[in-house]
């Protein structure tokens, strides 16, 4: 009985030990698995009109030569960014380096071209702040002029539904004559909160987009798109004349804020074009080097069926700071909403 | 794991008496475990277990069981980066009947309901998967009495039908999202039925149990592998051991 015992345990041992990872530890093989999970799942590329075979005859060759996971990184890299979508993303822990697609440029200037202390500071006549997630939310009037101004750092949720408070800071604004909602460097989030914040907008109903959800391996391969509208929700809607201020930095949850909002006829965009990632289903693949990879697998269309991927929200007035601008506490995309209202 | 182990003591009763028992057993996992969802790698680890149990003995020729199993650990991969959650809760119904008996052993037939959830989350769902299912399967019990006291069993199943749950293609899609603060709807809506190529998924349970005459005691040992052939696969494979404490209760003969 003794014996029959051991032997189940090594039976049991050795068919726990059979299972093995999908891909090998190599240069190629991770290479191999981010074209692949791209090509099968990535939703982007027909509005993005990327040939996604070609990329791989241009970019294997280079893999096959390549000997450190720095040299496979830096290929993969540059592979990637050249889709400019901030939801494509690529982390190693052993070299403690990723990026987003397409971000570095992004940051680069728009770090620049915007200080929450220059408008605290210099447009503000008092102000009040929220906590959401690690950021403050930021509202209050403008200086000297009966209008309000909200500043949305991220609609990111920590568990704390900061969100809500959105009907207190509408009541708060409810007697200024126009509002500026401000969402230059709004990294994203949670769709769930654009949504909620963004019905508190709206004064009539519009379809704003539809997304789809790759269901196949073929690029055209989506699911049956889900419509969405811009519906006024909540107990009270501020209907007067608002003017969204966005950037380059402008991503993702707060790009499908924009496309809710600019629907509605009171809603003017100022500033520059905003980053263009717009699906929000992004989550990591873990491979077996270390590496962390993600990438959306979702397209948003307009109404007409043209798509916002790959070029993002066009402002209605172009306008934009410049860095020495800001080291002199301007903000001529804030001023210029102020006159605008 | 089911924890189907009946003692000694109940099988010797007259023909008239029923014995209930409620099970206490906590145990160790150890999972092995790759789902194509979540990453083309395979995670292992161990997960302590909680088991609750009542039973049901009809005078050794029927017996009932209904076991809840909860386990919550931390698995990883071989690098030191990838700590994932791992989450599985069980809740399994039988009913087994005698077909063959004599001075030392039994063979017992029955059928087996089984539900279970097994989640997978890493860095607060920065990837995620699941699996859930209803499932029904024939079970067959061997018990033998090594003693007045002493007996093992080992029992057998696998499911012949299931109504799964798994994420889409995509992982994760639109109903996801639109239902991101409704988790129970996201885990038991859009199910497939599925049978013996999609769904496989064989329990081994060995026990040893001492009787005493108020309650049991007992060990187990078990070994489940489960595939689904979903559009992403997955696999596990789940070694436990666990420690029992049955306490027999509401003892009575029927009339």
């Amino acid at each position: 009985m003794k014996s029959k015992l051991i032997f189940l345990l090594c039976t049991v041992i050795t068919i726990q030990g059979c299972l093995k990872d999908d891909i090998e530890n190599s240069n190629q093989a991770i290479f191999q698995f981010i074209w692949d999970d791209m090509d099968q799942n990535y939703g982007g590329f027909i509005p993005r009109t990327i040939a996604w075979d070609s990329i791989y005859e241009i970019y294997l060759p280079q893999v096959v030569l390549s000997n450190t996971e720095l040299e496979l990184f830096d290929i993969c890299k540059e592979m990637l960014n050249g889709l400019d979508d901030q939801h494509i993303f690529l982390y190693s822990n052993n070299l403690d380096e990723g990026f987003s697609s397409g971000e570095e440029g992004d940051e680069e200037f728009t770090d620049k071209e915007f200080d929450c202390d220059v408008v605290k500071n210099n447009y503000l006549e008092n102000f009040s702040t929220i906590e959401a997630d690690d950021e403050l939310l930021i509202y209050g009037k403008i200086l000297d002029k009966n209008l309000g101004y909200i500043y949305l750092p991220n609609f990111d949720f920590d568990g704390i539904r900061w969100f809500e408070e959105i009907d207190n800071i509408i009541m708060e604004l409810e007697e200024t004559v126009g509002l500026i909602i401000d969402v230059r460097n709004n990294g994203g989030g949670s769709p769930i909160i654009d949504r909620y914040i963004a019905a508190r907008f709206v004064s009539e109903e519009k379809l704003a987009f539809s997304i789809q959800t790759r269901n196949g391996p073929e690029h055209t391969d989506f699911d049956d798109p889900i419509e969405y509208f811009a519906s006024p929700k909540g107990d009270r809607q501020y209907t007067n004349n608002i003017i969204i201020l966005a950037n380059h930095s402008t991503v993702s949850a707060a790009e499908e804020f924009m496309l809710l909002l600019e629907t509605q006829p009171h809603i003017t965009v100022v500033g520059d074009t905003t980053s263009n990632a717009f699906a929000t289903t992004t989550f990591d693949r873990l491979l077996p080097n270390g590496w962390e990879f993600g990438l959306p697998n979702q397209l948003y269309t307009y109404p007409d069926g043209s798509s916002p991927e790959g070029i993002g929200i066009i402002p209605d007035v172009y306008v934009k700071n410049d860095s020495l601008d800001v080291q002199n506490g301007i903000d001529k995309v804030l001023e210029k909403a102020i006159e605008m209202l | 794991m089911t924890q189907v182990g009946y003692g000694q003591e109940e099988a010797v009763l007259s023909d008239t008496r029923i014995t209930n028992a409620l099970t206490l057993s906590p145990g160790l996992d150890y999972i092995s475990l790759k789902d194509q969802t979540f990453s083309p790698i395979v995670f292992t680890g161990f997960a302590p277990k909680i088991n609750i149990g009542f039973s049901q003995n009809r005078n050794g020729h029927a017996l009932w069981h209904a076991d809840l199993a909860i386990s919550v650990g931390n698995i990883d991969y071989e690098n030191e980066y990838f700590e994932s959650t791992y989450v599985s809760a069980q809740f399994s119904l039988n009913y087994l009947s005698i077909i063959k008996s004599n001075r030392k052993s039994k063979i017992y037939v029955g059928g087996q309901f089984r539900s279970a959830l097994n989640l997978l989350e890493y860095e607060s769902f920065a990837s995620g998967s699941w699996f859930t299912t209803q499932q029904l399967e024939p079970i067959i019990l061997y018990k033998y009495e090594v003693s007045a006291k002493q007996s093992i069993t080992g029992n057998f199943s696998f499911p012949i039908i299931g109504l799964i749950g798994r994420p889409s293609y995509a992982g994760i899609d639109e109903f996801v999202v639109i239902n991101s603060e409704n988790i129970s709807k996201i885990l038991y809506s859009r199910l497939q039925i599925q049978s013996f190529n999609k769904l496989i998924n064989p329990n081994f349970e060995l026990v040893y149990s001492y009787n005493f005459r108020r309650s049991r005691f007992s060990i187990s040992a078990n070994y489940s592998y489960l595939q689904v052939n979903s559009i992403r696969k997955y696999f596990k494979h789940e070694f436990g051991i666990n420690v029992g404490f049955h306490l027999k209760i509401g003892r009575k003969n029927e009339e």
